[in-house]
């Protein structure tokens, strides 16, 4: 898998917040003041109870592999996807660096990651810890 | 109000194609479509209700290109490949309602000569869309999560496919007829841990159509009537977060058409399962009821699906896995299958004896992102 061949994210007025971090390397969730839940991808109205707008909050990004796999064949080359569940609750979809295939586990500890893909822009990844 | 007895099938057709580079996909469409007016004995000028997803293009165009003129009620719902069996509940929701009478579907597309139909971005795009992320990869995560958590294995999973393949050789049609053992199943490349080739479907071109329409015409019709007595349909999606991949939508909707059919899992004759994948057809018999959460492995095992040995006969055309799945959508051709079934018009050599009650089901979208179910009780009213 080339980094290169992975099509940059395409920010929208909602997200922006969100990419302006990960430029920085900092990962970003949002949390709803009215329930305490947060969630992931982020929305600026709590989509679990509806009834606040939520806050932003910076997150290690740091959890478990709920599930994985390994796609064998792609125009990519081999890439593993998974869902990363953060130790603050939400299970995130999310695309492992290509050093970690071979690795992959259930149950195993990950932290989310940044990485440029094309036109230098940063997308979120995740690596074994 | 129920759905049950308001609207029947009187019209089916599956195109017998699955490569076709000669013919246009609106061209296809309307094939589907005139054959199964055929097999209706109606017309275009009859029918007044259509119901398409996204395989069919602009939706406007799809209506004007095949000239029909005469729609009261229309709805193009896409919920992926379960589509057409949502669609079947909405044609006789507005049939109950009087919003139109003889309702057509259609499904068709060409998936090796066209490019794929750009979907209408949705707000996780940014998150989710760079990955690259295809059906393969994401039901395989599915697959994977249900193996940890209920030691579901690879081999229970092939023995989908062997029974598949024991019905695709009768269907002269189907585009894999070869019979498969389970060690072939294993013994087939990975393409996304835990699942190998044969654990996924065929892409193939065509499509089919059906005719809905209320008991009474379809009695005047004279064909056999397959009567729709339960119906329902769901989305499951990742609920920001705390998604559960361990079950489908069909959680949702099999159990639901099954109460408002006033039957029993046990009751099911015939049932066609969406098998977009093994691991789709082992996740929704488990949530429709026909064996424990969990225990989807054991049921599959042993021939449990093949028609004639098993005690559940299911895709018995040899299903997406085997026969066909036009335009990477499995949905409708669940639904003829059913329908041949309950007419006694299937291969003899996979015809469930006396088949009165059957049971149709499909997930459409992507299993462990966001994705669409649907599910229909179907009998045939003597």
């Amino acid at each position: 898998m080339s980094y290169d061949k992975i099509p940059a994210p395409v920010p929208t007025p909602e997200s922006q917040p969100f990419w302006d971090a990960a430029a920085e390397g900092r990962f970003l969730i949002r949390r709803c003041p009215a329930c305490g839940e947060a969630h992931f991808y982020p929305r600026t109205i709590c989509p679990l109870c509806h009834k606040a707008d939520t806050e932003w909050e910076e997150s290690p990004g740091t959890g478990t592999i709920y599930t994985w796999t390994v796609m064998r064949k792609s125009p990519r080359g081999a890439f593993a996807l998974a869902y990363l569940e953060l130790d603050e609750g939400p299970r995130v979809y999310v695309q492992f660096r290509p050093e970690d295939n071979d690795d992959l586990a259930i149950g195993k500890r990950a932290q989310i990651m940044f990485h440029p893909v094309q036109d230098g822009q940063p997308m979120m990844f995740a690596k074994l810890i | 109000m129920t759905i049950k007895g308001v609207a029947s099938i009187v019209g089916i057709y599956e195109h017998p194609l699955r490569k076709a580079p000669d013919k246009s996909t609106a061209q296809l469409h309307y094939e589907c479509a005139q054959g199964a007016l055929a097999d209706a004995g109606l017309t275009f000028d009859d029918v007044d209700g259509y119901f398409c997803a996204g395989d069919a293009g602009w939706f406007l165009s799809m209506v004007d290109y095949m000239g029909l003129r005469n729609l009261t009620y229309f709805d193009a719902t896409d919920i992926g490949g379960s589509s057409y069996i949502a669609h079947l509940n909405d044609a006789a929701t507005a049939i109950a309602m009087g919003r139109c009478k003889i309702a057509l579907v259609t499904l068709a597309g060409r998936p090796k000569n066209d490019k794929p139909m750009p979907r209408p971005a949705g707000a996780e795009a940014g998150w989710e869309t760079p990955y690259g992320g295809s059906p393969p990869n994401i039901y395989a995560m599915a697959a994977h999560r249900h193996m940890h958590e209920y030691g579901t294995t690879s081999e229970q999973l092939a023995w989908i496919k062997v029974a598949a393949s024991h019905h695709a050789q009768h269907n002269e049609h189907a585009m894999l007829r070869d019979v498969v053992t389970v060690d072939d199943v294993l013994n087939s490349p990975m393409i996304a841990d835990p699942l190998h080739r044969m654990d996924c479907c065929v892409v193939s071109e065509g499509g089919g159509a059906f005719i809905i329409t209320t008991p009474e015409i379809a009695r005047s019709l004279g064909k056999a009537d397959v009567r729709l007595q339960g119906a329902a349909q769901a989305i499951k999606g990742q609920d920001g977060g705390r998604i559960d991949l361990t079950y489908s939508g069909a959680v949702h909707t099999g159990p639901k058409a099954m109460e408002e059919a006033g039957v029993k899992p046990t009751d099911i004759k015939y049932a066609s399962i969406y098998d977009s994948f093994t691991i789709t057809v082992l996740m929704q018999l488990e949530d429709c009821g026909f064996c424990e959460k969990g225990k989807g492995g054991a049921f599959v095992a042993d021939g449990n699906l093949i028609s004639g040995q098993g005690k559940l006969p299911f895709n018995t055309d040899g299903g997406g896995l085997c026969n066909n799945h036009p335009v990477n959508r499995g949905g409708l051709t669940k639904v003829l299958e059913a329908v041949r079934q309950l007419r006694g018009e299937a291969h003899p050599a996979v015809q469930v004896p006396n088949c009165d009650l059957a049971f149709v089901t499909g997930i459409g979208g992507t299993l462990a992102v966001r994705h669409g179910a649907a599910s229909a009780v179907l009998e045939r009213i003597a």
